[in-house]
């Protein structure tokens, strides 16, 4: 594929790809047609700022992993299965508040969500043939699967260190004939998802989102429930790690989490959380705009041909 | 494989228990090393008290609310390891709940970092691993990881 970035993207996904490049230098050019996909494609240089892969894009690349996970697996004598994601769970979803009255009104904080997470991570198809394995067997998967030691592939993360993984296993074999630069794509890889999950935090502690936050509070105090914070509200209700939860009641559990949506709107929270978020992903992605940038790069140079190895299962 | 069940009421005598398999194999010398340290690569999460994967080394299968309550027994090597870890692998299997999220408090609670599946933290005693998840108000906001887990949960997706 030559260095571009293929078609210009509908006008949804424009403006998705346009909150993500707030303090981008340059925007990717959009070229007449796409080229015409051809199975070993060399990664592009980044002279051109890839555009933000869109959620489903990036569902194909995780499938194309996975497929190719599993083809190397089974060279080396092990079964792999391609699996969906488990569902999302509140605090993905709804990382500072809940704010969707309508979903509320269905799960509450979701602890429906969080009983069907685990009840599918406990059934997992990897996860129940590993169990099936010997001792001996199971050794010998996870040093197929993730290496033998975690040498050969690392990340500096700010505020993180340094995080080492093994470049001989499977996942590293699938990503390294996906993205062909395994060093390079771990790196933006690690540094990119840990940026990104710092995001909440550093919104929890702006001054404008906590006074937000107290506003929520006393709103929801005067509908009867005495929470200081969403945060609070939902952990009492969801608990994580398999823990068994306060014992309150479905009913409550949803009562309680359509004030919070209301309240979020009333307040501001939800407005507050959304305009901040907003501007401390722009902040974060121009601070280290190099991994960012090597990510999509990455990523769109991978798509086509992971399109291709979707298709052919 | 034989496994030790952990009482959650734990005795403080957990760890001076060796499970059967590693009793047997601590007779045969370096060979019976070897398979107790590859008898302990099977889908765990495991931490050492010092960097570079030495000290003592505890291994976990599942969840464990408190560091101080002893391991799977697999290493044969464990001691309490509550706010004593400066080396983390995680060497789960792929699937599900598969990378983990290590806390600064027992039971799951206060500041947390996730070690991705297949990733190590090989030295923590520099102190630029920071507690990065978690709201400000939360116990050990900003603190150093180096020494300071207390409990782990698996989850899926750092």
């Amino acid at each position: 594929m030559a260095g571009h970035t293929g078609s210009c993207p509908g006008r949804g996904k424009a403006v998705a790809a346009l909150l993500l490049w707030l303090a981008a230098p340059a925007l990717s050019a959009c070229t007449a047609a796409p080229p015409p996909p051809s199975p070993r494609t060399p990664v592009p240089e980044p002279t051109v700022a890839a555009r933000a892969l869109t959620p489903a894009e990036r569902q194909t690349l995780a499938k194309a992993e996975a497929l190719l996970t599993r083809d190397c697996m089974e060279k080396r004598g092990f079964s792999f299965h391609v699996v969906e994601d488990l569902p999302d769970g509140v605090n993905r979803l709804f990382p500072h508040v809940v704010d969707d009255e309508g979903w509320a009104a269905e799960h509450g904080y979701g602890s429906d969500i969080q009983r069907k997470r685990d009840t599918l991570a406990a059934k997992n198809p990897n996860q129940l043939y590993f169990r099936s394995l010997s001792a001996e067997r199971r050794d010998a998967a996870v040093d197929a699967l993730n290496g033998p030691e975690p040498t050969g592939l690392e990340a500096q993360v700010p505020g993180m260190g340094t995080v080492r993984h093994s470049d001989q296993g499977c996942e590293s074999e699938a990503q390294r004939s996906l993205y062909s630069d395994l060093r390079k794509w771990y790196g933006a890889w690690k540094v990119t998802d840990a940026l990104e999950r710092s995001v909440a935090p550093a919104v929890a502690r702006d001054e404008r989102f906590t006074a937000a936050v107290s506003r929520w509070s006393t709103c929801m105090r005067t509908k009867g429930h005495s929470y200081s914070s969403p945060m609070e509200a939902r952990q009492w209700f969801v608990r994580l790690a398999g823990a068994t939860g306060s014992g309150e009641s479905r009913a409550t559990e949803i009562a309680s989490a359509r004030a919070e949506a209301q309240c979020a709107g009333t307040s501001g929270l939800a407005k507050t959380a959304r305009t901040l978020t907003r501007a401390e992903r722009a902040k974060t992605e121009s601070d280290h705009s190099t991994e960012f940038i090597n990510r999509k790069t990455l990523e769109s140079g991978a798509l086509n041909r992971a399109r291709d190895i979707v298709k052919a299962g | 494989m034989k496994k030790l069940t952990l009482l959650a009421t734990g005795a403080a005598m957990l760890f001076a228990t060796v499970g059967p398999v590693a009793a047997a194999q601590a007779a045969d010398g370096p060979a019976a090393a070897r398979g107790a340290a590859a008898a302990a690569e099977d889908g765990r999460l495991h931490a050492w008290a010092d960097p570079y994967q030495r000290g003592a080394h505890c291994s976990w299968e599942g969840n464990k609310r408190d560091w101080d309550y002893g391991d799977d027994g697999v290493t044969g090597n464990c001691q309490p390891m509550r706010n004593l870890a400066s080396s983390l692998e995680n060497r789960g299997f792929a699937g599900g709940y598969d990378d983990v999220d290590l806390y600064y408090n027992q039971d799951q609670s206060g500041v947390y970092a996730c070690l991705g599946h297949g990733d190590a933290w090989q030295d923590l005693s520099g102190g630029d691993y920071i507690f990065n998840n978690g709201l400000p108000w939360w116990s050990g906001k900003n603190e150093s990881v180096n020494d300071n887990i207390s409990s782990h949960s698996w989850t899926d997706g750092c």
